[in-house]
């Protein structure tokens, strides 16, 4: 029965299991040097774990995966932080332009979804297979919103994006669900201001068009103004804050708000 | 007690713009259409105004502070013109003239309805409504495409949504167009009426149809009181129905057909086949 040797990646930290196979050792033998190296992948990179004919470990070498041109920067987001999650299992953000991956995992997983937009993909292992049609729309957009705001993103921020991500996949994309997501991802870092002559004509005539929005209180609207919409919004990706987005939405196709960014400089 | 309605509504904000006239960058001098309106239409202090005449008055003040503040509206950036758009085509007024046009237009079964200049889409979903055909919206600024994507869809119907001018439409569409509906007030404060009279006639096929939206004066003499308000979004004083008609006869249209709601009128022409 062949031997197994555990060791940890350099890079990574990762646990790597390497069964010491005949064919292995018969390598090893018949090289000059003595030893022989086997090459595991994972991640973003390659672990070369040396062995002598004995089977001894002599070394772990890193290499960079072929197509990677810069080293990455791997943040965990610790376990703790992903005890709220409730549908997704784990979750990989690789922003290629930052040279970023933001990974985190609270629990086994089988079967992972990706969204991709310009550079940035979003892996999410999801805890139900039904959710899955939908997590695939949502991180499209989600992928769309890092890429468009690059400047923005933060371990905060997309620690915030992948609590959003997990409320948002029971829930069926609305129409403009691209631009819910954005202003879910910015919620607090944007704010509106209110075109107070265009909203008095749309209380006179606009009532057809409010009540098509369960969320559409325009008195909540005004008391909101300035402050960041994550304040009226509520619990991102809650439905609650899907409704009132897309009722500010409505406003601001009509231009009676305006979203600002809040010190800080975004391409809104 | 007497309720002013839609025209009173608007001859009252015409008499307004007396206040702001010197903050309006403008081709063509508002003074003297003022003038005319006021000495024909003056609408008595005594009366009110009807809810829908309360809407017109705030759309109209509005558009007038916000241009007079610098907010005026271009094809690629309606600006104040989406909702006072929106605001106008939402009173029974213009939906009588809306629903008028639609009545009037047969469109073949294999053809498109294009309305451009599109703001509120209620022209275009009407359409939607009677025939079950091919729908599409155009506008240069995309926002008023959002509003109509979104009426559509929640009426279950699809729509095509065109950003481009109405130059662009003949390429976006791939059937043939049996309707264009030009009836926004983006249309009538933001376009050259003669030249547009030439470019619909060219862009429909035989037997299609035109239906205009738009205020006209009666006689040459006679101040539309909307005039002011297209003057100040950048457009030009309005002709009169009979040069209107005119034109269309000139170009080629035929069997063209008229309804008034002062101070509004819609014209529906057809194409010769």
């Amino acid at each position: 029965m062949a031997r197994v040797v555990k060791t940890l990646c350099p890079r990574c930290g990762m646990q790597l299991t390497v069964e010491l196979t005949e064919s292995l050792l018969v390598d090893a033998e018949d090289s000059p040097i003595g030893i022989t190296g086997l090459a595991i992948p994972h991640k973003d990179h390659v672990a070369i774990v040396y062995f002598d004919s004995n089977g001894g470990e002599r070394g772990v070498k890193v290499v960079e995966l072929a197509g990677t041109k810069e080293r990455l920067k791997v943040i965990r987001i610790p376990r703790q932080s992903l005890e709220k999650l409730e549908n997704i299992k784990a979750f990989r953000v690789f922003v290629k332009d930052l040279g970023l991956v933001f990974e985190g995992e609270r629990g086994a997983f089988e079967v992972a979804v990706r969204g991709e937009y310009k550079g940035v993909s979003l892996d999410i292992a999801p805890s139900s297979l039904d959710n899955i049609p939908r997590l695939k729309k949502w991180l499209t957009y989600a992928a769309s919103s890092l890429s468009a705001f690059m400047s923005v993103i933060s371990t905060s921020r997309v620690v915030a994006l992948i609590h959003t991500i997990d409320r948002l996949a029971t829930v069926e994309p609305p129409l403009f669900a691209s631009k819910v997501v954005k202003l879910l991802f910015l919620s607090p870092l944007v704010t509106y201001e209110i075109n107070q002559r265009r909203l008095n004509l749309f209380s006179l005539y606009g009532s057809e068009i409010t009540a098509r929005y369960e969320e559409s209180d325009l008195e909540m609207v005004i008391e909101s103004e300035g402050k960041p919409i994550a304040y009226i919004l509520g619990e991102a990706g809650s439905p609650v804050s899907i409704r009132t987005a897309l009722f500010l939405l409505a406003l601001e196709r009509r231009g009676i708000i305006e979203f600002k960014p809040l010190g800080v400089d975004l391409p809104w | 007690m007497v309720f002013r309605g839609f025209r009173d509504a608007v001859v009252s904000a015409a008499l307004e713009l007396r206040k702001l006239k010197e903050k309006f960058d403008v081709k063509h001098d508002i003074e003297p259409l003022i003038d005319n309106i006021e000495a024909r239409l003056k609408p008595k202090p005594s009366e009110k105004f009807s809810s829908e005449a309360r809407i017109v008055f705030t759309a109209l003040k509005t558009l007038a502070e916000e241009v007079a503040e610098g907010q005026v509206p271009s094809l690629n950036n309606l600006g104040p013109l989406i909702v006072v758009g929106e605001a106008l085509e939402s009173t029974k007024t213009y939906r009588g003239l809306v629903k008028w046009a639609i009545s009037k237009v047969k469109l073949p079964s294999l053809s498109s309805a294009v309305e451009a200049y599109v703001i509120s889409g209620d022209a275009i979903l009407e359409m939607a409504f009677k025939t079950g055909g091919s729908s599409v919206a155009v506008s240069e600024d995309p926002r008023p495409l959002e509003i109509v994507f979104e009426k559509f869809s929640m009426q279950g119907l699809s729509i095509k949504l065109v950003n481009a001018g109405i130059e662009g439409v003949t390429s976006a569409v791939d059937k043939p167009i049996g309707a264009l509906l030009l009836s926004s007030p983006a249309f009538w404060a933001l376009s050259d009426f003669s030249e547009l009279i030439r470019k619909t006639y060219t862009m429909l096929e035989p037997g299609g149809y035109t239906a205009f939206i738009l205020p006209l004066r009666d006689r040459h003499d006679q101040v539309n009181p909307l005039e002011p308000f297209v003057v100040i979004s950048g457009g030009h004083p309005s002709p009169t129905l009979d040069d209107f008609r005119s034109q269309l006869l000139l170009e080629g249209y035929e069997s063209i057909k008229v309804s008034k709601r002062d101070p509004l009128y819609c014209v529906v022409a057809r194409k010769r086949r």
